[in-house]
């Protein structure tokens, strides 16, 4: 935990300081696409009404916006370190270009790793009567955590609740008076060497790492609306090569997993299916593509375009029904699988079933349809907030992401590496670092 | 046959790879970093510009080269006829002050205004003893106009054997050869005369009524004048307050003919105590008129 944890510190001071500079770079590395945006952040007094959490969106104004299709990316994890460099750079580039401002810092959202989310409890007694943030330290260091495997880390670890005495539902308890206080938090751990490849992806292309989020949790952050966040929904995010599914209630994310199929899939089957290159499928798949077949489907030709036609007659057409064959039982295994899910993570006990689609793929027309057969009723697609520059040919589902993570960098939440560790658990460490650092600089 | 093969090359033409090459990235990142964009646009060329610059100011034969553009294009411009200079005019003064004056300038005609140094000018005449003030002025149509206002001769001055003219403010304007050059004004003698003109200028205007017998003033001891009349006669004016004892003089002329008696000095140093000093005859005159009222034998 500790290696992880010092990291995320680390991201965390660099994000810091990078908002306070003013220009933060985010990357969404999909399996279909890499985007980059260029955050500007302005100083700007901070909104009346102290307590609604909302993002204060007026704090931010994308000023460079790139997409690239992605490269060496496969069910979100990297596979072939150049391609993936080359794919970050040219749209960490385009970027730059357009904000003319040089990005040094990122923030990356993945959707790799295999994650796994614990919940986790914890209970001190408080020190001195009134809660301080030295006593939240000391609860969510007494956190039990289970064995997550050696190979995996954690990318997040959020304080969902804490309880004082009998009291719950607390979002933050300090200075409050109480003896007993306890914690709730939820922690998502990956598989690490992911993790280990982004960072070393990110470093290649000289650009410092100043946080990491799981996708479903940024696309959470940006397509989910305020009352859903609060009141509980489901996200999925249906992406290129993964489907991210976070749940959130009262403004945290409390689940998080991933189903690994996506858009890619279903281009495969078309691929396969009418026996057609993977870009034809793409293209096909993205004009045409269906859900629900009706009678005029069956007489509306798509033409398949066969680089070996010679004649007219070499023709080939197929029918958008055929099509919609290819499709459906591909989505509808995707939604099964989420489903199941969503069956495992206790979403049938939250008090709303509210289920949002995003991501690419939720663009298929009659997914809204299909989903909510499967779902349940409460189904809809989502589409991020608006935000200030974004402009309108990345404003839609497949972006909730990116525009997650910038509203997350705008509006952080706090983790658990936020707070401070109690010293007597950290001590010895401590001052060997301060040797190391007397060694290092003498 | 149709060769399959080649032609399928043919239509899958090969993209060109998107990606920025690692070093072009690099170097795009750099570009966009604002210290170096600065440096690049700004003191780059800057410094560049003033290195070189620094070069060739030390090169001799720069140095040469920009010498002789910089006299042949002064020349150039010197040589238009619409800033020569063709005349000298001074419209008022004597003979003798002009060809003082035209000396002293030492102009060559015709000559170029950028040549010619008004203010050098000025100072050159305005320096001239018989010049109370000048006006150096290089009209529009290259006529160089030197107005000056001469200074008038007030008075002779003899000192130490010389003669000089002196201007109502005790400037020594000239030295004449002898007094009787310039018999129509008035002289002063002494050393330190020409300081205490203003005295004198009033001296002799009090005296004016017999100006035919005053022969001059002299300054004695640097501090007070004597009036020297015509048959050696000399009044001693005290320091202070000269003119009101010479008045007091000519008062007593008037009523007592004082200086048709035969006297040497009217001495009025002391203005409560006149003293008069009598010639020799005067005295021995003097004496047997008294024994005569006493009835003494002389």
């Amino acid at each position: 935990m500790t290696n992880i944890f010092e990291t995320q510190r680390e991201m965390r001071h660099r994000r810091e300081a990078a908002i306070k500079r003013g220009i933060v770079g985010v990357l969404d590395i999909g399996t279909a696409k890499v985007t980059c945006l260029v955050l500007q952040f302005t100083p700007m007094p901070e909104p009346a009404n102290e307590g609604v959490s909302m993002p204060n969106m007026g704090s931010f104004r994308v000023i460079g916006v790139a997409t690239t299709r992605s490269r060496g990316v496969r069910f979100g994890e990297i596979v072939d370190m150049s391609e993936a460099e080359s794919a970050v750079r040219t749209a960490v580039q385009q970027a730059q270009k357009m904000a003319k401002v040089r990005v040094d810092h990122v923030i990356a959202s993945f959707a790799g790793g295999r994650p796994r989310s614990y919940g986790l409890e914890g209970q001190v007694e408080v020190e001195h009567g009134e809660v301080t943030e030295r006593d939240i330290g000391n609860v969510i260091a007494s956190c039990d955590v289970p064995p997550y495997g050696r190979d995996r880390e954690i990318i997040h670890a959020l304080p969902i609740n804490f309880n004082l005495d009998h009291r719950t539902g607390l979002a933050d308890p300090r200075g409050q008076i109480g003896v007993n206080l306890s914690v709730d938090m939820h922690m998502l751990t990956v598989n690490d060497a992911p993790v280990y490849d982004l960072l070393e992806c990110l470093q290649r292309c000289d650009l410092e790492v100043a946080g990491l989020s799981f996708s479903g949790f940024a696309s959470g952050v940006s397509s989910l609306m305020e009352n859903e966040q609060k009141l509980g929904a489901a996200i999925v995010d249906i992406g290129g090569g993964t489907t991210s599914i976070s749940l959130f209630m009262r403004n945290h994310m409390i689940y998080g997993d991933t189903v690994l199929m996506g858009g890619d899939h279903i281009t495969s089957d078309i691929s396969q299916g009418l026996r057609v290159p993977l870009d034809v499928a793409e293209r096909i798949k993205t004009l045409h593509g269906g859900l629900v077949a009706t009678g005029v489907d069956d007489r509306e030709a798509i033409e398949v375009p066969n680089p070996l036609a010679q004649w007219e007659s070499e023709r080939r057409t197929v029918s958008r029904s055929e099509l919609i064959g290819v499709i459906r039982p591909r989505v509808e295994e995707i939604l099964e699988e989420v489903r199941a899910r969503l069956d495992v993570s206790g979403f049938e006990s939250m008090p709303s079933q509210q289920v949002v689609l995003t991501g690419g793929s939720s663009q298929i027309p009659g997914m809204e349809a299909l989903a909510s057969r499967i779902l349940g009723r409460h189904t809809r697609i989502g589409k991020p907030l608006r935000v200030q520059g974004l402009p309108q040919a990345v404003a839609g589902p497949a972006f909730s992401a990116a525009v997650g993570l910038a509203l997350h960098a705008s509006h952080p939440q706090d983790e658990c590496w936020d707070f401070e560790v109690p010293t007597d658990r950290l001590g010895t460490r401590r001052i060997r670092r301060a040797v190391r650092w007397f060694v290092q600089n003498w | 046959m149709l060769p399959i093969v080649a032609e399928r090359r043919d239509m899958v033409a090969r993209r060109a790879d998107p990606a920025p090459s690692k070093v072009r990235y690099r170097l795009q990142r750099l570009w966009l970093t604002a210290w170096f964009r600065s440096f690049v646009r700004l003191w780059l060329p800057l410094g560049s510009a003033a290195l070189l610059a620094l070069v060739l100011a030390r090169d001799e034969q720069v140095q040469a080269w920009a010498g002789h553009q910089v006299d042949t294009l002064r020349e150039l411009v010197a040589s238009r006829p619409e800033l020569m200079v063709r005349e000298v005019a001074i419209p008022v003064g004597s003979q003798d002050l002009k060809r003082q004056i035209l000396g002293v300038i030492d102009l060559e005609l015709p000559v170029s205004a950028l040549d010619t140094d008004l203010g050098l000018m000025h100072d050159q005449v305005q320096n001239l003893r018989a010049v109370k003030t000048a006006t150096v002025r290089l009209r529009p149509d290259g006529v160089l106009e030197i107005a000056v206002v001469e200074r008038m001769p007030d008075m002779v001055w003899r000192v130490e054997n010389r003669v000089y003219l002196l201007d109502e403010t005790g400037v020594t304007i000239a030295e004449i050869p002898r007094r009787s050059t310039r018999a129509d004004l008035p002289l002063v003698l002494g050393q330190g005369a020409d300081k205490a003109v203003d005295e004198a200028a009033e001296l002799f205007s009090i005296a004016a009524p017999f100006m035919d017998r005053v022969r001059g003033l002299v300054r004695v001891g640097e501090r007070r004048w004597d009036v020297v009349l015509k048959g050696g006669q000399t009044i001693m004016l005290p320091e202070i307050d000269a003119h009101d004892a010479l008045r007091r003089v000519l008062e007593m002329n008037n009523t007592q003919d004082i200086l048709d008696r035969d006297l040497s000095v009217i001495d009025l140093r002391d203005p409560d105590r006149p003293v008069l000093r009598l010639n020799d005859d005067a005295i021995i005159e003097l004496r047997r008129l008294r024994a005569v009222v006493q009835g003494e034998p002389v």
